[in-house]
């Protein structure tokens, strides 16, 4: 393959280089015209300011605007979301077609696939046709119209793709499916013919469209269309009707399974050609010009295909006509001249169409790619169709002599990936492009997903699950982190709990724990129980389970808790005081609950941490605690488990 | 079939900042969803995403007695923190409060506390950014005097206390911070800063900077050992002054890309190389740094870089009053893909009519003399 050319053709730039020259925009305000700056936020988008990091400029104008720029994506239109995820659909079956059949070939399978785009495309343009018909306003149609326009395009060439590429083909004769692949694009001649043959009158010929239709006819293949439609003509029964409907019928077509060899078919339809081109230059069509045309295009001559040329809106509607009379044994990787011959019938500049349909067949994969890149599809077309050339072993694209295939596939569905990550809901569809390109594509994913905004908690759970799909545990990390922290500056320190639980995170989980003893002391409710399952907040959570039992009525076990988290001393400094006065509700039960070796121990604390609880507090519970001695000095009292 | 080539456009859509003077610094936080700026006016103002497209000014506060130069947001797991640096010799340290989980009219009712005033510069401090979230809350400025300043906040729930951690004098004007966001997990890989001095190149040379180097790029790496960050390299490649520069994120790359701006649009690998011979003193060569390109398309000074989340494109503006964006293509390399200058003959936009949440298509520039050539 040519790889020179290659290096310069700025393959990876898909989205917003032009291959001729860089693109210029223009800011809109005065304010930019002496000083620029830029930032980045998110995907593809960012702000330019008048920004200046000196101050000796001096501005006469406070009129400071700043510009949000961002990409325009056409993929995000509503009406191209279905064919965003199906196309996801489809794209993880191939990875997965291709893993599995990493030792077999797996031809068939891929076929499938590629039917499968196909169909998806179609399914779109067929809404794209739908909306268009109802739309009214005129902006809209207009941007329905290009998308149409867009998706024929990419019909056509993945069509074409796969006929020359990914199809099984039985001995490599690729005419019959050329010519399909005529047929079914380029259907304008078919209606005429139709129309005509339905209405089977004698003298059709002064419908104006009546040559045209019968030409076309022939130029697709379509003989027996061609013929009957040349019955219908006033004068079909004279002699040179007739000479020319037994070259027409006579016309050897070749058939795999037909039983002959493809050199027999050879002999024969040299023998059939020389037929005809004698009975060209014996004249004997002379006085029937269009006959005389049509037997030129059978005998393959070239002037007569430039004659026609402009009846057609491109040289690939008679690739089929060409071939069929030129070369009918060609078999796909002999399609160059052919290409080369219909193209240089149009005079002119060359669409992207154009030249990506003649690099197809010339076999020039990689121009393929370069100009399915500058597609305004950004990069759905290019990205899919690499990557199932790619499965197929079809693409070696060399850049001074090193193989970077994989690195360009990789790098369009990098890309592709990256785009769809913006999107606010076609995130996770992007997330599995990301992922099928590792290693690069995992770390792009984490940095992508964890900036993703969290509106919800169903949002932030939604990006667990995905980053626990990927194994993302850094992802898993900063949401739960930041989660826990918007929760906790609401003052909601159970949620706060809970995320720094979700991550595990003994700091998440310290700092939350921390914070709901510091409000219970404050006056607020404690966090419900059940979100506290983490080691690190043993006290919080056993302190919780305390009231659950003092609230159920079951003193003794209330006590027997609060007592053992007493003289655990697991409590910080400013927790003590709440601890100890929460036992003088137990001093004064009905019948004793805290035992007298109990007692002693609250009172052993109450004396080391005098400072956390002073005056008049203190006395109360030093009275309460000496009530209670009292009574229960000479009380064992029962043990309930 | 038509033309199926003829869009990739930019939209964009227009803020009025409302500064009385130039703006110094946007920064959005870590979703994309808030703007913070900040202006020679000494004010700060903070923009918030509507949700449809649009910014809502939330906030607004004169912050410094001077020009603020800087402003950077924490990361988000450290609350809503902004980070500001001015030419009163001072950074500071804002922290919003109220409800920011609220809805609706509640929005409103938020408030940027000063939690923290950091007073060390005795000149005006030039940059300030956060560190990575992996190593704490972290925080660098940098001053006209050329000291780094490393402060630590040890309580991440309690902003209003900070730790002068590590001091290191340059004796060159510091322009300009970035810290290499790469997970210092690995021991090749430890925390590492960049910093660029604008300090001009005198005619009689290098008197009294570096004898070995008259680079303008600085690494500063921390060593776990010595517990000191120490200069471990001086980038020989970079002999002008330096206004900005950034290290792109690492996507798990064995080497680190950092952007320069300085004549030109600087790129530059630096890849580790492994473990040095003499680490005991830490003037080992520690890098490979190449240039991987150096574009003089600003034909001028460059004035910012600015990497997108992945590092696949960095935004560069100069004095040409161009912003490019450039973009990396597989294999490395890194082309032009778009430029945006204002046209001055160009009447104001239209766009000014408009509802704010309208984005407008920029218009391309026709005008095909003023198209560079590649």
């Amino acid at each position: 393959m040519n790889s020179t050319r290659f290096s310069d053709a700025n393959l990876n730039s898909h989205t917003i280089y032009n291959k001729k020259r860089v693109k210029q925009f223009n800011l809109p305000h005065k304010c930019f015209e002496r000083n620029v700056a830029c930032a980045w936020r998110r995907g593809n988008k960012f702000s330019i300011f008048p920004g200046s990091q000196t101050t000796n400029k001096t501005i006469e104008n406070s009129d400071n605007k700043i510009l949000d720029i961002r990409q325009e994506i056409s993929l995000f239109t509503p009406i191209l979301r279905k064919l965003v995820n199906e196309a996801n659909g489809a794209f993880l079956s191939l990875q997965r077609a291709s893993d599995m059949s990493k030792n077999s070939d797996n031809q068939v399978e891929y076929l499938k696939l590629s039917r499968q785009y196909r169909s998806i495309v179609r399914v779109c343009l067929e809404n794209l046709q739908e909306a268009t018909e109802k739309v009214s306003d005129g902006l809209e149609r207009n941007s329905l119209q290009s998308f149409t326009t867009i998706f024929y395009s990419i019909e056509c060439i993945w069509h074409l793709c796969e006929i020359l590429y990914i199809d099984v083909i039985p001995g490599e004769i690729v005419l019959p499916y050329i010519l399909e692949w005529v047929r079914f694009h380029f259907p304008c001649h078919e209606q005429t013919a139709a129309s005509l043959l339905e209405a089977c009158e004698k003298g059709s010929e002064d419908n104006p469209e009546y040559w045209n239709a019968v030409i076309g006819m022939v130029v697709q293949g379509r003989i027996d269309v061609a013929r009957a439609l040349l019955k219908l003509h006033s004068s079909s029964d004279s002699s040179e009707f007739k000479l020319l409907d037994n070259s027409m019928r006579a016309m050897p077509v070749y058939n795999v399974y037909g039983g002959i060899s493809s050199g027999e078919f050879t002999i024969s339809w040299k023998h059939w050609y020389a037929e005809c081109r004698s009975k060209y230059t014996s004249g004997s069509l002379a006085l029937q010009p269009q006959l005389e045309l049509i037997l030129r295009i059978m005998i393959g001559d070239y002037t007569a295909f430039e004659t026609i040329r402009i009846k057609y809106t491109s040289w690939f509607d008679m690739l089929g006509g060409w071939i069929l009379f030129t070369m009918p044994w060609a078999k796909r990787r002999e399609m160059a001249s052919a290409a080369a011959a219909c193209a240089g019938l149009t005079p002119g500049e060359k669409t992207h169409l154009d030249i990506i349909i003649q690099a197809l067949l010339e076999g020039d994969l990689h121009q393929v790619i370069h100009e399915m890149q500058q597609v305004s599809d950004n990069g759905w077309s290019a990205t899919h169709l690499t990557d199932m050339l790619y499965h197929c072993g079809k693409l070696q694209i060399l850049d001074k002599q090193i193989d970077v295939t994989a690195q360009i596939r990789d790098s369009l569905i990098l890309e592709y990936g990256s785009l769809l990550m913006e999107h606010k809901s076609l995130w996770s569809a992007g997330l599995s492009y990301l992922a099928a390109t590792p290693p690069e594509g995992l770390k792009r994913a984490e940095l992508l997903l964890e900036r993703i905004p969290i509106e919800s908690e169903a949002k932030a759970m939604r990006i667990l699950a995905e980053a626990n799909k990927y194994g993302l545990p850094n992802v898993v990390q900063t949401v739960c982190g930041c989660m826990s922290t918007r929760r906790l500056k609401s003052g909601n320190s159970g949620a706060a709990l809970t995320w720094g639980g979700r991550t595990r995170s003994t700091e998440l989980c310290a700092r939350a724990a921390e914070q709901a003893l510091r409000r219970y002391c404050a006056g607020a409710p404690l966090p419900h129980a059940e979100l506290l399952l983490t080691g690190s907040t043993v006290l919080l959570s056993k302190y919780c389970d305390f009231h659950n039992l003092y609230k159920n009525r079951e003193f003794r076990k209330a006590a027997k808790l609060l007592v053992s988290l007493i003289t655990s001393k697991l409590s910080p400094d400013f927790f003590w005081e709440t601890l100890l006065l929460d036992t003088l509700p137990l001093l004064e039960t009905e019948t004793p609950v805290l035992s007298a070796d109990d007692t002693y121990e609250i009172m052993l604390c109450l004396e080391l941490h005098s400072c956390a609880l002073t005056g008049k507090k203190a006395d109360m519970l030093r009275f309460a605690l000496a009530r209670n001695l009292e009574r229960t000095a000479l009380l064992n009292l029962p043990d309930e488990d | 079939m038509g033309e199926v080539s003829a869009n990739n456009f930019f939209e964009s859509q227009t803020i009025i900042a409302d500064h009385k003077d130039l703006i110094h610094d946007v920064a959005f936080d870590f979703y994309g969803e808030r703007m913070a700026t900040c202006s020679s006016d000494q004010y700060v103002k903070v923009w918030d995403a509507d949700g449809q497209g649009g910014w809502r000014l939330t906030a607004s506060w004169k912050a410094h007695h001077g020009s603020v130069w800087k402003v950077t947001w924490a990361h988000p797991e450290f609350g809503q923190v902004l980070a500001t640096c001015s030419f009163d010799r001072t950074a500071a340290i804002w922290e919003e409060v109220g409800d920011i989980t609220a809805s609706g009219s509640e929005k409103g009712l938020r408030t940027w506390v000063k939690r923290s005033n950091l007073v060390d510069s005795r000149t005006s401090v030039t940059d300030v950014k956060f560190g990575p979230k992996h190593l704490g809350l972290l925080l660098v400025t940098c001053s006209a005097d050329g000291i780094i300043r490393i402060y630590e906040a040890p309580d991440v729930m309690n902003l209003a206390q900070w730790t002068l951690q590590h001091e290191m004098p340059t004796k060159v004007s510091i322009s300009c911070l970035s810290w290499n966001p790469s997970l210092s997990r690995v021991n090749s890989n430890p925390p590492m800063l960049a910093v660029g001095s604008d300090e001009p190149n005198l005619a009689n040379a290098n008197s009294q900077t570096d004898k070995n180097c008259n680079g303008k790029v600085f690494i500063y790496e921390h060593s776990e050992s010595c517990r000191r960050w120490a200069k471990t390299e001086c980038l020989a490649s970079v002999v002008e002054p330096v206004n900005d520069l950034a290290f792109a994120p690492n996507l798990g790359r064995s080497f680190h890309l950092l952007a320069v701006a300085t004549k030109d649009v600087r790129i530059i690998k630096m890849e580790p190389l492994p473990e040095p011979t003499s680490n005991s003193n830490g003037c080992g060569v520690r890098f490979r740094s190449e240039v991987l390109a150096a574009f003089d398309d600003h034909s001028s000074c460059v004035w910012r870089v600015s990497w997108n989340v992945t590092g696949t494109l960095l935004a560069s503006s100069g004095d040409d009053c161009c912003v490019r964006l450039w973009k990396m293509q597989y294999l490395n390399q890194w082309r032009c893909c778009a430029v945006f200058k204002n046209e001055s003959s160009g009447n104001e936009s239209p766009a000014r009519t408009r509802p704010r949440t309208t984005y407008t298509r920029l218009a391309a520039i026709t005008n095909p003399t003023h198209m560079p050539h590649h």
